[in-house]
């Protein structure tokens, strides 16, 4: 039985990708921009490429940024990326603006300063194949949709600003980029963000959409 | 600690895989889209298409490539060659690429890249430089390695940083294709203060090459083309030696 997802479009280009990569897991996906709709599926997905206040704006344009926050009360909602950092109250990316809040915590640069290990300058936007490190609670980590990857395989990281979240409890998974340790996944009653893109992780990034649309 | 993501670098003459040496002389070698597949099967980080022949009017077939790519193959996907304009951008990024590259449109107009940066954010566009070594210094070839621009090939990649690109692309015309490894000193200038990820391109023939571009040159990333086409080197081997000396590659 295909499980429906419903992925939120607020004007991003490359939805594409997150589409094909839920549709290769058995998902049945919805694209939709209209707040009505947000809640009819079973699941919810909200991508997201680009700038903290360009995504705002769009999402309240629509009129989806109650729509997700009611939604998020009751269905399975993840956010990706730009999709995760909005899920947050606030970020300093160009300026400070207001996000989602269904986290508590911030948005706030990736700091590039910090020298790795090798003296070599730190590369911001940081982009690459990352595994997590410190993974503290494992029951939590078994049950959320990281639960079938074993803790080093890699996933893929594009991104220059990097979630804070308030509450140490909310943290499922974290990565180490020279000094900063990026929070790489995040999850509260029953919505998560990830901060890598699962749809661009190879078999890895599958793994955790699959379980997702099934669990 | 060193680490690398290693791409698959494909030139395509639509529908053909291409390859060729200094950037001449284009050798068929097959269905585009099967070596994707094949590499993304061997564990590749990333899919770099260059679209050789870029003629307004064949746009599409690359575009068509990058959906029929994308369909199976979930690493980023990068696609450059003639995109000219904001729209040709938005419909790289709607066929499926995760990030552009651009050369010659933004030699001709340099300006390209802050509108493509307004538009979709720094870590969608790679500047790829393509520098032939004249004399003492680097010049910036657009056209697929055909045309001197005149620009000093290390200036255009501070320009292009400063004008908001999120990754360099750097090929060295002189080793394309050669087998002979990378240009390392180019590598090391353009690399000098750099704070953007520069992915090294143009010359490798044997897994070493690579070691050393990363180790010596400084690079973030290694584009590979003729020798996984020719199947000198096989992935799994080349992360093997690159992790055996120090270098940090994807676990699978």
């Amino acid at each position: 039985m295909a499980q429906s997802v419903t992925v939120i479009d607020y004007g991003i280009v490359n939805l594409g990708n997150i589409v094909r990569a839920l549709q290769f897991v058995g998902a049945k996906v919805k694209v939709t921009d209209c707040p009505s709709q947000v809640i009819k599926g079973s699941r919810i997905v909200l991508p997201g490429v680009g700038s903290f206040s360009a995504g705002m704006s769009m999402i309240g344009k629509k009129g989806l940024d109650e729509a997700i926050v009611s939604a998020s009360k009751s269905l399975p909602l993840m956010g990706i990326c730009l999709g995760m950092q909005m899920l947050f109250e606030k970020s300093s990316e160009l300026g400070e603006h207001k996000g989602l809040g269904i986290f508590k915590g911030e948005v706030v640069p990736i700091r590039g300063n910090s020298v790795s290990e090798k003296q070599r300058q730190l590369k911001v936007p940081h982009v690459g194949w990352r595994e997590f490190c410190s993974i503290t609670d494992h029951s939590a980590w078994q049950k959320s949709c990281l639960g079938d990857l074993t803790p080093n395989e890699s996933v893929y990281f594009v991104h220059s600003f990097m979630a804070k979240p308030t509450y140490t409890k909310d943290v499922l998974a974290q990565c180490k980029y020279g000094k900063n340790l990026i929070v790489a996944a995040t999850a509260s009653n029953g919505t998560v963000g990830l901060q890598f893109h699962p749809e661009r992780s190879g078999p890895a990034g599958l793994k955790v959409l699959r379980r997702f649309v099934h669990s | 600690m060193y680490e690398a993501r290693l791409i698959a670098r494909l030139d395509v003459k639509a529908p053909f895989l291409v390859k060729g040496i200094q950037f001449e002389g284009l050798r068929k070698l097959g269905e585009p889209g099967q070596f994707a597949r094949q590499y993304y099967s061997d564990g590749i980080d990333e899919i770099y298409y260059e679209d050789t022949v870029a003629s307004l009017y064949d746009r599409n077939s690359i575009f068509d490539i990058i959906r029929e790519t994308t369909e199976d193959v979930f690493v980023p996907i990068t696609v450059g060659g003639g995109l000219r304009s904001l729209d040709d951008v938005g419909e790289a990024l709607k066929a499926g690429a995760d990030k552009i590259a651009v050369n010659t449109a933004a030699i001709k107009r340099p300006k390209f890249l802050n509108e493509i940066r307004d538009q979709f954010g720094s870590q969608c566009i790679v500047l790829s430089v393509q520098a032939k070594k004249i004399g003492g210094m680097w010049e910036a070839y657009y056209d697929n390695g055909r045309e001197p621009s005149g620009i000093d090939a290390l200036e255009w990649i501070q320009e292009g940083e400063a004008r908001g690109v999120g990754e360099v692309l750097l090929t060295s015309v002189d080793k394309d294709g050669t087998r002979e490894g990378f240009d390392i000193e180019l590598m090391q200038m353009a690399g000098k203060g750099l704070t953007i990820p520069l992915v090294a391109s143009g010359g490798m023939g044997k897994t070493q090459h690579c070691v050393d571009v990363i180790k010596t040159g400084g690079a973030d990333a290694v584009a590979m083309a003729t020798v996984l086409h020719y199947a000198e080197c096989e992935l799994p081997h080349i992360r093997a030696t690159c992790k055996s000396q120090g270098i940090r590659v994807r676990e699978t």
